[in-house]
């Protein structure tokens, strides 16, 4: 798996490729946390993760959580059908807004 | 702050180690590594056994140090392990003297009796490698949820309406319009139809981990399967085959946000735990966890070794062994604390009041556990109170006021009165009141009554009035399997019928089962499907079928809508009225000072019940001062029951002055005249006297 990371104005977007999983989870944790500062916005970019586990849905799970606890926000976009189908099956689907692409996300979160 | 024992003190080859922890047993993730505990009283050594998911070879094989045993318990951490991506089990070396009871085998790779994740039927019916040295392979769980302040709802035993459901049955036929058919997803679509139906509790079949092949067979070119699942591997871990995410290992979470949206929707959770046996059979079975591990402790044997079979299945889980019983204890508080499940239902329950050598117990360690027990102690707890050795305790289980039971007296005495016998009018009193014969001494009052007509062993409603015997050929045991005291009648004619008035009468005789079920005092249970007319076909003993036969064929719902409305209706009707809904025993007298006792009697002539053999008529009304032990007013309800093949006219007992009776139910009128919603009932023309219809049962309210 690989992060990038790119700032649009005072949004940041997380590229996440590749599988997020057991494996990639803690390091992707120890990267992502420090830069949820109070009131970050945030949008995770999934258009090129092709797989989540259950170690991934908990990291996706614990940014929001920390984001909510320091006031910021963060949207998904771009999710794959399966990975989108694997979060609604195990209930993870309601912790994020959903866009399709990082370009919805983007106006969706400038509007507010 | 970094703690002290998160250091490794071991090596192993590559592995770093450390001596775990005794508790909690099985395999808990810990800083850095994961903790491996298991007991063993006899065995030798032990050695943890490691496969990457779904390898076919072990990774490593890590002996258990000396000093990493305490007592009877083998425990260690091993650090760095990739634990959502590991299987393990156990090599257990002890005595093989199968007459002293011990059956130890190094050789085999054995599941942890706690996991609380199991691999090897990913995906439901999908033909595994029969070949594979392990077969059942433990896995490591993420504990954690967000349950968004989720917590088991508590509701009232006296207010529950159950509903008994199988997971992959109820929505895998085609017509179930889910997405993911037969899976824990599918039900959760479902809930809205549950909501509008009525119900507030579902019961499931077994959930836990089960193998549906086990016993499998071709019967006339069909597949029988495992279908029911009543013989567990282990009893920690929900079924991953009944997981829509199954394939990827995310049952339990897939599980618990079924239980959240159910509970959301007001609607508690009860599942079915088989911990009578297990699937590991007699002495001819495979070894899958126990019998490897410590085959004395864990089953009932004879004294030269054998196993004691009073489960049906082969072997008898040791319940009132303390290590067994532990486990239950901490598997029930597992599924209650971490799952929010809302009570239990124990299959063959009987057997947990059972000593080591298969002696009944008049104070069963076990089930004074459970009643007593702190993490327990909102559960509901409900017993299916026979054996299969023989073992009867319907009225008698020895539980106290904590237990409810299955109650078989109900089902069978109200099969029968509906059916048109003789000489039941007296036990029919008696299972309409709660079943007073049975439980008045036994403290919990009506609640420990639960009364159903049908569930999932047996016909179900549609087939109880149309056959008059079982048809189970598809089982492939030329029909002997399955009991014969179903009490059914098949209104004339044997099977499916094109015949207007047989229908007609059948559904008649559904509605007046329904009926009297949803105004008799105790905790009703339906069996899903029921409310729209399901058929097995005749076969009632469907564990085997998984197909058409057991599946529910929802195209029946658009078919039979008025019975489902006119079930839905009767659903609202109980929950309007709690003079239905006691939970004490009817005193049969006036404490309020209303001028009627509780609860009377009568017949066709008002205050006169004819008790004469063949009197099928009957009826009862409940006065409305008296709801919930005169706590609470509610309208007078009076229930007309004629279950003789003739019209009657019953005389209605008068009302106070200025009050009418209304009449809510006939099953004899044709829909939508037959039921109306509750609060909104005409007003009776002539209020002394009603005609019931032939075989019909008609509710009045009085306000």
């Amino acid at each position: 798996m690989e992060l990038s990371i790119n700032e649009i104005g005072n949004i940041k977007v997380i590229n996440v490729k590749g599988r997020l999983d057991g494996n990639t989870s803690p390091k992707a944790q120890e990267e992502l946390i420090p830069l949820l500062q109070s009131g970050t916005k945030i949008i995770i970019n999934m258009a090129e993760c092709d797989y989540v586990s259950s170690a991934g849905l908990r990291l996706l799970l614990v940014i929001a959580k920390t984001l909510k606890s320091k006031g910021g926000k963060g949207v998904i976009a771009g999710l794959l059908a399966e990975v989108k189908e694997v979060m609604e099956m195990t209930g993870f689907d309601r912790m994020y807004e959903n866009y399709s692409d990082t370009d919805d996300a983007l106006k969706a979160l400038n509007e507010e | 702050m970094i703690q002290v024992d998160s250091f490794p003190t071991h090596t192993f080859g590559e592995f770093k180690l450390r001596p775990g922890k005794p508790l909690p047993f099985g395999a808990t993730i810990v800083p850095n590594g994961v903790n491996f505990s298991v007991f063993s009283r006899a065995a030798y050594s032990c050695e943890l056994v490691l496969f990457r998911k779904r390898e076919k070879e072990p990774f490593a094989i890590i002996p258990f140090f000396d000093e990493f045993r305490i007592g009877n318990v083998f425990t260690m951490v091993v650090f760095d392990l990739d634990y959502e991506d590991i299987e393990y089990g156990f090599r257990m070396d002890g005595p093989w003297i199968p007459n002293e009871g011990h059956r130890f085998d190094k050789t085999k790779i054995l599941m942890d009796p706690y996991a609380k994740l199991i691999g090897g039927r990913d995906v439901w019916g999908e033909d595994p490698d029969w070949f594979d040295m392990y077969q059942h392979r433990a896995r490591i769980v993420f504990d954690d949820f967000d349950w968004e302040g989720d917590r088991p709802l508590e509701i009232p035993m006296e207010d529950l309406i159950i509903y008994e459901l199988h997971v992959r049955g109820f929505t895998r036929h085609s017509s179930s319009n889910t997405k993911h058919p037969g899976t824990f997803s599918a039900l959760k679509e479902k809930i809205p139809y549950l909501n509008v139906l009525g119900i507030n509790c579902v019961e499931l079949m077994p959930i836990h981990e089960f193998d549906e092949f086990e016993n499998s067979r071709e019967i006339n070119g069909r597949k029988l399967l495992n279908y029911w699942g009543y013989s567990n591997l282990g009893f920690f871990a929900p079924k991953a085959g009944y997981a829509a995410s199954g394939k990827f290992g995310m049952q339990v979470d897939e599980f618990k946000s079924l239980i959240k949206e159910f509970h959301r929707h007001g609607i508690e959770v009860i599942l079915d735990v088989v911990f009578n046996h297990t699937a590991e059979g007699n002495e001819m079975g495979p070894y899958i966890s126990y019998r490897g591990l410590d085959n004395k402790t864990y089953y009932m044997l004879s004294p030269d070794g054998y196993y004691m079979n009073f489960s049906g299945c082969g072997n008898t889980l040791n319940c009132n062994n303390p290590i067994v019983r532990n486990m239950i204890l901490d598997c029930l508080r597992y599924w209650a604390s971490e799952f929010h499940i809302d009570g239990f239902r124990f299959d063959l329950a009987a057997i947990l009041g059972r000593d080591q050598n298969g002696a009944p117990m008049s104070n069963p360690p076990l089930i004074e556990s459970l009643a007593y027990d702190p993490i327990l102690g909102k559960c509901k707890l409900i017993a299916e109170a026979w054996d299969a050795g023989g073992l009867y305790q319907v009225g008698s289980f020895p539980g106290g006021s904590r237990w409810a039971e299955w109650n078989g007296k109900y089902r069978d005495d109200i099969r029968r009165f509906i059916k048109g016998d003789e000489k039941m009018l007296g036990v029919v009193q008696q299972r309409i009141e709660g079943s007073p014969d049975l439980y008045k001494w036994h403290g919990g009052g009506t609640c420990a009554s639960v009364n159903f007509i049908t569930c999932h062993d047996g016909f179900v409603l549609m087939d109880l009035v149309s056959y008059d015997h079982k048809h189970n050929e598809a089982n492939g045991e030329d029909n002997r399997d399955g009991g014969d005291d179903n009490h059914s009648w098949n209104c004339g004619w044997e099977g499916e019928t094109e015949n207007y008035w047989i229908n007609r009468l059948r559904v008649k005789q559904i509605k007046n089962a329904l009926s009297i079920l949803l105004v008799s005092q105790g905790v009703p249970m339906i069996l899903s499907g029921d409310e729209f007319g399901n058929s097995q076909f005749g076969n009632n003993n469907a564990y085997c079928q998984d197909n058409e036969i057991s599946w529910l064929d929802w195209s029946l719902l658009e078919k039979n809508q008025y019975l489902h409305n006119f079930v839905k209706l009767l659903i609202k009707f109980r929950f309007k009225h709690p003079v239905l809904r006691n939970n004490t025993h009817f005193q049969h007298r006036d404490y309020v000072g209303s001028g009627y006792p509780d609860i009377s009697w009568h017949g066709t002539q008002a205050w006169n019940v004819d008790y004469s053999d063949w009197s099928r008529t009957i009826a009862f009304l409940l006065c409305g001062k008296h709801a919930k032990n005169g706590m609470v007013e509610d309208d007078y309800i009076y229930v007309a029951m004629n279950l003789h093949w003739e019209m009657h006219g019953f005389q209605i007992p008068s009302l106070p002055a200025g009050m009418s009776w209304y009449i809510f139910s006939n099953t004899d009128v044709e829909p939508p005249f037959d039921i109306c919603e509750p609060g909104y009932e005409p007003i009776l023309e002539n209020q002394n006297e009603i005609l019931v219809g032939p075989r019909s049962v008609t509710i009045l309210v009085g306000r």
